[in-house]
């Protein structure tokens, strides 16, 4: 595989991840627009623990991911008590908090930024990317699944059938947050290097694009709208230094003319029956 | 068996000939292929657009001359650009397709020290040599050993020179420092390098470990002189960019203070003295090179420039500063460790032509460029400095 | 400064949210390009105050074109797809600036001599004086114009009920175009000030000044103009009190910490908003 294959693929893959962690605090229609500091935890806490603690990358990975679960269950608490604009407007002061103290903070490199992790190879990226896909597409066959639904449609409802509403509002904080620290966490050992700078609103703003431009109605659409809208930069690369302003204009166009996303509910089921379909015909 | 002999001496006499005559020919055609490929990843877009764009056309500039004057063994050079975007993402997806895509032999770039942090690693993974040409955070080449150059002088080696003129111009005893805590290089200007270089000259540091700080881009600077003026130093020592700085000494002007500022290299950038008028008088700088040099292999630079610019024309990369003879001097570089090292550019070398460039650059020590003679054991540019004054609303040379 | 900025940009983006329930996060950028389009203006040998007058009204027009194509078409998409829109026109706008005016920074080069007094640890000169005064005309402008005229009061019927304005008769769509016209107008009056008075400009100062200005917005109370014109002013205090007793690594650290608190704990701000959280 071409070596710059390879690249566009492996960010490809954390995009993915990240979308993914958006798109599970959604499920509760949260909208966090601060993940990207989730991400720096995760990204921090692993490179310390495999530069500094000679930690191996996967246990790392975990324990790092864990840390931002935590964060993001703490988050999740005083989360409860605001809604809509107002819960946007706080995670991305959330967000903001964790980079400016990235910043400040010297033991991991403070405005220098954090040398030496590494090892993120193609093959353990997209193998969270899979475990993490395989853990969406169960949820949407389980129990709990229709309960997020349901507490997204209807939390009044929901909590009248006797759905612990809060514990899932809170749940999904620290799902969401895991999964963007698992993200970070490649993100470092696979750049090398990371600095508070990486991980400002605009990634968390270009998370929840991804979520939005895809379709929000299934998980598939934050990682088609992943896919997709990592490609595009590169694949505009002809247009030289209008590239930015294109991709600018792009995005824009595309929540003007299909702002459900690309990917809709009906649509899912629709390629899904198709895909069933081509095996039916060809079993009988 | 005379008739025999005779015929057997002929056949060896032109056997011992041909071998002896084959390391002409093939010397002849050292050089395969319809082009060299040289790649830059500069950013074209971006925080950076502006000096990304220059640096491009420096490193155009340099092959067109080549080419002008018949490429190398009569091969010309193709320069690959790509738009690193002023971001590490970008920089690492760029150096990636220009080894796998454009199969370049080296690298100039990239241009910002958060950039190559992340590149130079994978660089040394992939076994391509790059040539940053403005990163000057300390250290970065040290850390990236073997394939990752660095063609600027390190802050300290600019600092050193600038302290010991202003000391002796200003009679300087005792200094404040005011630091960048945000952008790394100036926020390691402030706290490491100039304390230390104005330590070696025998200067007290009235701020000690404590420098006044401030926010690269930051409004307002009202606080900060404040503290400065009160401590009614013989003179400022800042660890700034440009703009930073010229927003600094305009409002210690205003508050009254007169004691002259210094910094390093980045304060050459941003039209300080065109923008500061007779509030910037008399600040002392240094770098490498500037416009307003005129050695013969300057001009030869600067009509190159003049011509590449065709490029990325515009208003902005009309004149060049020295990250544009940075990038020139680099494919210079490249194209001399291409002769002197039998580069043979056949696409089945290309890994053995890569690792060439770079153990020529190990020991390049005494390049003849415009403003570069090699780099030293730990990556880092060899340059000599030039200490600069602002008067009559422009950087003059400081006169040894 | 001493926030006055951060004011004028927070009123704009309080309108906006007033109005539309909705922030607008390219509203940071278009104060840069209003700051850019006074800077071209008096390079061009323009007088101040038609420099000023004119890069209002540019800043306007772009306002109502984020209005157009990221607000307008969205009404029936969710909730916060025109928000996300305006972060992609933001960067738009980012881009398209550094291709006109280049990435580096620019600066109008002469500074008059003004006069100066002392308070504490701040320096206050006439430049702020000026700042400040515009910022109080221009808010008890707006404030009387909402509370006195007809679009002013189209504008709170709005803000009130889209569909019941609609059926007493009001042309939402004129109050939108007119709303977003007035929060980039005040943006971009932020804007040339910033550029003629004080800091150098690039295309990407839009980004902090609009998120600072956001928080101001909250300190304020949504919606409501005296507090964000109050919530900027004490930011900016704030700010030189830190860089005067503390460093200034951690300015940005406690701003975003008290506009966490404040959506937190305090959510209607220090003078209450006209929002109902919903």
């Amino acid at each position: 595989m071409s070596v710059y294959l390879e690249g566009v693929l492996a960010l490809m893959g954390i995009n993915i991840l990240m979308a993914l962690s958006v798109y599970a605090i959604l499920t509760t229609d949260q909208l966090s627009l601060g993940n990207a500091g989730f991400m720096a935890i995760g990204a921090y806490v692993s490179s310390y623990l495999t530069v500094k603690s000679g930690v191996p990358l996967l246990p790392a990975i975990l324990v790092a991911a864990l840390a931002s679960s935590i964060v993001g269950l703490l988050i999740g608490i005083p989360a409860l008590r605001v809604k809509g604009i107002y819960l946007v407007m706080a995670t991305l002061g959330f967000g903001e908090m964790v980079r400016t103290f990235f910043m400040n903070f010297e033991p991991t490199g403070g405005a220098y930024g954090f040398r030496g992790p590494s090892g993120a190879t193609l093959p353990l990226i997209y193998g969270w990317v899979l475990v993490t896909i395989f853990l969406f597409w169960l949820l949407t066959r389980s129990r709990l699944g229709r309960s997020l639904d349901a507490v997204r449609d209807d939390p009044e409802v929901a909590s009248t059938v006797g759905l612990h509403v809060t514990l899932l509002k809170i749940g999904v904080f620290g799902l969401g947050a895991f999964i963007a620290g698992v993200a970070g966490a490649l993100y470092a050992h696979y750049m090398f290097y990371i600095e508070s700078n990486n991980f400002n609103f605009l990634v968390s703003a270009m998370a929840v694009l991804f979520v939005i431009l895809g379709g929000m109605q299934t998980f598939w659409g934050a990682v088609v709208g992943a896919i997709i809208f990592s490609i595009l930069p590169e694949a505009l690369r002809f247009m030289k230094d209008w590239r930015l302003s294109l991709y600018g204009a792009v995005l824009v166009s595309m929540m003007i003319f299909r702002p459900s996303g690309i990917l809709t509910r009906e649509t899912v089921r629709n390629l899904g029956e198709r895909f069933t379909g081509i095996f039916r015909t060809t079993r009988s | 068996m005379k008739g025999k002999m005779k015929i057997f001496l002929m056949a060896l006499f032109c056997a011992f000939a041909l071998v002896s005559l084959f390391p002409l020919i093939s010397s002849a055609q050292t050089i395969a292929g319809k082009e060299i490929r040289v790649g830059a990843a500069l950013c074209i877009s971006g925080h950076g657009a502006n000096v990304g764009k220059r640096e491009a056309i420096g490193a155009q500039a340099a092959v067109d001359a080549i080419n002008a004057e018949g490429g190398v063994y009569g091969v010309p050079l193709k320069l690959y650009i790509e738009d690193t975007a002023s971001n590490p993402q970008e920089a690492v997806n760029v150096v990636r397709k220009l080894v796998a895509d454009h199969k370049i032999l080296a690298i100039v770039g990239p241009h910002y020290s958060s950039e190559a942090e992340a590149t130079f690693p994978l660089g040394n993974h992939l076994k391509i040599v790059q040539i940053c040409v403005a990163s000057s955070k300390p250290g970065l080449s040290a850390a990236n050993r073997p394939y990752a150059f660095r063609n600027t002088l390190t802050e300290d080696k600019i600092a050193g020179a600038v302290v010991k003129a202003f000391k002796k111009r200003y009679n300087i005893k005792k200094v404040a420092i005011i630091t960048d805590i945000k952008d790394a290089v100036s926020k390691s200007v402030g706290t490491g390098v100039l304390p230390a270089a104005f330590k070696t000259e025998g200067i007290e540091v009235i701020t000690g470990t404590d420098p006044v700080t401030f926010q690269t881009n930051d409004t307002q600077f009202t606080a900060q002189i404040t503290k400065l003026k009160a401590m009614n130093p013989d003179g400022v020592g800042m660890g700034a960019l440009g703009p930073d700085a010229l927003n600094i000494i305009t409002e210690a002007r205003r508050q009254g203070m007169t004691q002259p500022f210094m910094s390093t290299a980045p304060i050459m950038e941003g039209e300080v003295p065109q923008l500061g008028g007779k509030a910037v008088e008399g600040t002392f700088s240094g770098t490498i090179w500037d416009r307003s040099d005129d050695s013969p292999k300057s001009k030869k630079f600067k009509a190159a420039y003049d011509k590449a610019v065709r490029i990325y024309p515009g208003e902005y990369t009309r004149l060049p500063d020295y990250y544009a003879v940075n990038a020139y001097d680099a494919v210079f570089m490249i194209v001399e460790a291409i002769q002197k090292k039998g580069v043979t550019n056949r696409p089945g070398d290309l890994e053995k032509d890569r690792t060439k460039v770079m153990e020529y650059f190990t020991t390049l020590r005494d390049f003849k460029g415009v403003a570069s003679k090699g780099f030293n054991e730990v990556g880092d540019g060899v340059k000599d400095v030039q200490v600069y004054e602002i008067k009559g609303a422009q950087w003059i040379a400081v006169k040894k | 400064m001493l926030g006055s900025t951060y004011s004028l940009i927070a009123m704009g983006y309080t309108l906006v949210l007033g109005v539309l329930q909705m922030l607008n996060i390219a509203h940071g950028d278009v104060f840069m390009f209003g700051a850019f389009l006074g800077l071209t203006l008096a390079f061009l040998g323009m007088p101040l105050y038609w420099a000023i007058l004119l890069a209002m009204l540019g800043a306007g027009i772009i306002s109502i074109l984020v209005e157009r194509f990221c607000f307008r078409p969205l009404r029936k998409a969710h909730f916060l797809g025109p928000l996300l829109s305006t972060i992609a026109f933001g960067i738009l706008l980012q881009n398209v600036a550094t291709q006109i005016w280049g990435s580096e920074p620019s600066r109008y080069p002469q500074t008059t001599e003004i006069a100066q007094f002392q308070l504490g640890p701040i320096l206050i000169s006439s430049f702020h004086i000026i700042i400040l005064a515009t910022s109080l005309f221009l808010m008890i402008v707006i404030d009387q114009f909402v509370k006195r005229t007809r679009m002013g009061r189209a504008m709170r019927a709005t803000s009130e009920n889209q569909t019941n304005a609609s059926l007493l008769g009001v042309d939402i769509f004129r109050v939108f175009t007119f709303t977003f016209f007035a929060s980039g107008a005040l943006a971009g009056v932020a804007g040339v000030l910033t550029a003629l008075v004080y800091l150098q400009i690039t295309p990407f100062i839009g980004i902090r000044q609009g998120l600072i200005g956001m928080v101001a917005m909250v300190i304020g109370g949504l919606g409501n103009l005296r507090g964000a014109m109050i919530g900027g002013i004490m930011i900016g205090v704030m700010e030189v009190m830190n860089d005067a007793y503390f460093s200034a690594g951690y300015r940005d650290m406690i701003i975003f910490g008290i506009f966490f608190l404040f959506l937190m704990f305090k959510p209607e701000g220090l003078f209450g908003t006209t929002e109902r959280q919903s």
